[in-house]
């Protein structure tokens, strides 16, 4: 295990001094206060693969980071020599238009690539938090998704091409660069979510879609949960293909209304958030039929209107958790279906008027995704690690109940040593651990955060 | 004589798991079971067809302790050697298993057992204003294990994705014996993608024995089209159009000047194909203002291209007979040449005119017609090579003009295969477009769900002993009868 110093020098070799950050520097890149020994930036595939070269020869934890976004996921790391910053790989390698595919580098942030992708009126359909930081390779490594999930999917459904660098240090490609492919076994999947345990990735391949002709945004505000997924419910039944369909409670709304000068309307307990696209003529009928549904239902509708305040809108929902006046101490992510959204949200409420917390959350309704952002009374931090953390195996069971699921995606280092961020792992995980015994055999990428331990 | 009487006590242990008349075992009685709808014939030893996950794996687990290679099967439609055994063994017929568990419309999923028939399921689920996205041209017999095997496509996938895209789950018998579920209902649990890596994993790595789909609601109006183009050129210049346009079609098919002398005496009232190099087939749907809106600039860019007829359809028998000719074109062209090889390949759209082009020159070379009929909204082709296998030589010169034309299809950016898989037919063709790395590192997947050289060996991977190199035409050509579709 070579000295910090000497690791320094070998990466210098490899990147280039200026790409090598300083010891002073290091605590910014620590994964749950676990500094690392090193961060280096890459600019290229050789280099991703000398630095893993090294690692597997000196058996060094390497980490990759991209925006930084989706850093506090997983278990606190069992062991962080480097940190591997991908920022600098950010080239668009290859944009046709007419293919509707675009080719990245892993660096790319996604923002920066819609901007560029906007010009020609294509889009990748992906909602991030910080988008004009989080990368590419964060968001397949996390499987970020948000609420265009509903009209677009999600990381899986988009990704047709990838390619990565495994832990010995070898180049390997997955897909290619068109839309229908089942050329060998479906390996790109293998590293969606794996939060960079199984390769680093380094160049991803999508499918894009059209910007729409046309958009709209539409919230129906209701006193009542019952009311609003009602109403939700009709809507989904008549056919509607909403491209978002969201229930927010009143803290999530207040939260997106303070960053984006929407009415608070907080008299209302629960919204309902949609997004319509289409042609013209198609948007119109579907912005009426909400509209009546919502106004039918008991709701007070809010329209938000012009394509900027849109984009504002849909982003800000996305960034709930990481406004930088308000961050959320912790965010949970459930899976649930119809069935037992009503006493998750419930119960997700009861849980934090309890325990003085304040909880911000957002469901997914077309997914059967929910997503909460927690925030001491008041929108601080807790004191108290203590009281997040049985929160957690509150939360989990209340999940669980309805055969769902609960994680906990981001919270302090004190939260991670008193309670399960991921949960128990199911009969899924002996096939995981020869996954990871297959791709990473001395355990060098990110060892001890993923599910199991892995 | 050691040999017959192995053969015997397998058959009797085979019948003790799911009765007698569950199991096949003389060879007159196999004959169906020999081959799919791909090229060649294989004997297996014995057809077992389980009803239970629990036999399925009973029926593994024995095998794996007799020695005997298993090959999972649905209804025997793959075009590309999925379902034959070339080294003998039991085939595990899943289409005895044909319950659909579950409709859930409320979350929009349903739960089968892997014998459903595609069709079937769209069917049951158009009670609930629903359906089954994944639409490969053989619905009407294939089955959802095998579309999940081989992560299936059809016309419909360009706009709505597809197998994997509409898996959320299954519980899988894995090759050692061992059933296990991965994935579920709920979405985006923690995790490897293990539902993900399994679909298109072509049955060799685990036998699925339930299946949760996701169901897509119906839209309100669809819109059928077909432009008639006097030039191959023009239609495929269309096809990138509409997509730059920002149009994404529900389906986007061609059919060339072949396929339209095959189909036309069957189609009297079909005036708009005469003189036409292509025709093309768009098809828009959702909600009817949509549909109106998006149909007319559809036609303004197919007549921008040079289309010479357009013709609209939205009631339901007015459209299923613009999309005859598209999917009986197979039948039609039977009768031009007693035999065809179908091939499966992919290439960006943009380079669909070079490529088609090739395809036609590999033809005029090789002295083969070739009809084209196919996903131009993918860029995945479908030629169709005539060939008599009667003349000598011609089986093996087919299979040379395939590969040449494959080599097309990787040199423009494409792929070997859109939809039919690797099987046995291209096993050769995965070093062309995947490094000895890249290959390892499929190894290491099959390894991880613990593959093993019994579970329907000789597929996907070029590795593998006493395997052979891919399809080889046989002395005589099976018949394969009626509704083999593609």
């Amino acid at each position: 295990m070579p000295a910090a110093a000497e690791l320094t020098q070998v990466l210098q070799a490899i990147a280039g001094a200026t790409n090598c950050l300083s010891a002073a520097e290091l605590p910014l890149y620590a994964v749950d206060g676990m500094t690392p020994r090193a961060a280096v930036y890459v600019r290229s595939v050789e280099q991703v693969a000398e630095v893993m070269r090294l690692a597997s020869r000196e058996g060094l934890a390497v980490t990759a980071r991209g925006g930084g976004t989706a850093m506090r996921q997983g278990y606190a790391p069992a062991r962080l020599d480097v940190v591997l910053l991908t920022r600098k790989m950010d080239a668009v390698l290859e944009h046709v238009p007419a293919e509707m595919t675009a080719m990245v580098e892993a660096g790319v942030t996604l923002g920066g690539l819609n901007a560029a992708l906007a010009k020609h009126g294509q889009m990748l359909p992906l909602d991030a938090p910080a988008s004009s930081r989080a990368t590419i390779g964060g968001v397949l490594a996390a499987n970020t998704s948000g609420a265009h999930r509903a009209g677009y999917g999600t990381a899986r459904d988009r990704l047709i091409g990838i390619r990565i660098v495994d832990a010995a240090g070898t180049p390997v490609k997955a897909g290619g660069k068109v839309v229908k492919n089942v050329a060998g076994y479906d390996l790109q999947k293998a590293f969606i979510g794996s939060l960079g345990t199984l390769g680093v990735i380094v160049e991803a391949t999508f499918k894009l879609a059209p910007l729409p002709p046309s958009r709209a945004t539409l919230a129906g505000a209701f006193r009542e949960l019952d009311e609003a997924l009602a109403v939700a419910r009709g809507l989904l039944a008549s056919g509607l293909r909403a491209t978002a369909l969201d229930l927010l409670n009143a803290r999530t709304w207040a939260s997106v209304c303070q960053r984006t000068g929407n009415p608070t309307m907080s008299d209302r307990r629960y919204i309902l958030a949609a997004e319509l696209a289409g042609t013209p003529a198609a948007v119109q009928r579907m912005v009426g039929q909400v509209h009546r549904a919502i106004t039918d239902g008991g709701g007070k509708s809010h329209p938000i209107e012009g394509e900027q305040a849109q984009a504002e809108f849909w982003q800000a929902l996305a960034d709930t958790g990481v406004d930088m006046a308000q961050p959320a101490s912790m965010t949970t992510r459930c899976g649930v279906l119809w069935a037992g959204l009503p006493s998750l949200v419930h119960g997700f409420e009861a849980m934090a008027e309890g325990s003085k917390l304040e909880v911000g959350l957002d469901a997914h309704l077309t997914a059967g995704v929910m997503r909460g952002w927690w925030w001491a009374e008041g929108g601080g931090v807790p004191k108290d690690d203590t009281l997040a953390a049985e929160a957690v195996g509150t939360l989990r069971k209340a999940a669980g109940h309805h055969g769902g699921y609960m994680v906990v995606e981001s919270c302090a280092p004190g939260v991670k040593r008193k309670a399960d961020v991921w949960g128990q792992a199911g009969p899924e995980l002996a096939i995981m651990r020869s996954l990871k015994q297959q791709f990473d055999p001395q355990g060098v990428l990110s060892p001890g955060r993923f599910v199991g331990g892995l | 004589m050691a040999t017959k009487r192995r053969s015997r006590s397998l058959v009797a242990a085979l019948q003790r798991i799911v009765g007698a008349d569950a199991v096949l075992h003389a060879p007159d009685d196999m004959v169906v079971f020999e081959y799919d709808a791909s090229i060649g014939k294989h004997a297996p030893q014995a057809v077992v067809a389980p009803a239970t996950t629990a036999q399925v794996a009973a029926i593994v687990r024995l095998a794996n302790a007799a020695g005997v290679p298993i090959v999972p099967r649905g209804a025997g439609t793959g075009l590309s050697g999925g379902a034959v055994a070339p080294r003998g063994g039991v085939v595990i017929a899943m289409t005895r298993m044909t319950r659909i568990l579950e409709m859930d419309a409320v979350n929009r999923m349903a739960v089968v057992e892997p014998g459903v028939v595609n069709y079937k399921l769209s069917q049951v689920a158009h009670r609930y204003g629903l359906h089954y996205a994944p639409d490969p041209s053989s619905q009407k017999v294939c089955t959802i294990g095998g579309n999940i095997a081989e992560n299936s496509g059809g016309p419909h996938c360009l706009a709505y994705g597809v197998t994997t895209n509409h898996a959320l789950g299954m519980e899988v018998v894995l090759p050692s014996g061992e059933a296990m579920w991965m994935g579920g209902k709920e979405q985006d649990r923690p995790g490897y993608d293990l539902t993900g890596l399994f679909v298109g994993s072509e049955g060799t790595i685990g036998i699925a024995t339930k299946i949760v789909v996701r169901l897509t609601p119906n839209p309100e109006a669809v819109r059928t089209m077909v432009a008639a183009f006097p030039e191959m050129e023009q239609a495929s210049g269309a096809v990138s159009a509409i997509i730059a346009r920002g149009i994404v079609p529900a389906a986007l098919e061609m059919i060339d000047a072949m396929t339209i002398t095959a189909v036309r005496p069957l189609m009297p009232d079909a005036t708009y194909m005469d003189g036409a190099a292509a025709v093309l087939l768009i098809e828009v749907d959702g909600l009817r203002e949509s549909t109106v809106e998006e149909a007319a600039l559809v036609e303004a860019v197919c007549r921008e291209q040079g289309a010479t007829q357009f013709v609209t359809a939205t009631r339901a028998e007015e459209r299923e007979r613009l999309w005859w000719a598209r999917k009986n074109a197979f039948g039609a062209l039977g009768r031009l040449a007693p035999n065809y090889y179908i091939l499966d390949g992919v290439v960006p759209r943009t380079k669909l005119t070079p490529v088609l082009r090739q395809v036609n020159e590999i033809g005029k070379r090789y002295g083969f017609p070739i009809a084209n009929v196919f996903h131009a909204g993918d860029g995945n082709l479908h030629p169709c090579v005539a060939f008599d296998e009667r003349i000598a030589g011609q089986s093996e010169r087919v299979l040379e003009a395939g590969a040449e034309i494959m080599q097309a299809c990787i040199d423009a950016g494409g792929s070997i295969t859109g939809e039919h898989g690797v099987g046995l037919e291209k096993k050769k063709f995965m070093p062309l477009i995947f490094s000895a790395d890249d290959l390892a590192a499929q190894e290491k997947l099959k390894a991880a769900f613990g593959a093993t050289e019994l579970f329907n060996p000789c597929k996907v991977l070029p590795s593998g002993a006493g395997c052979g190199d891919g399809l080889k035409f046989p002395q005589r050509l099976p018949d394969l009868g009626p509704g083999t579709a593609w």
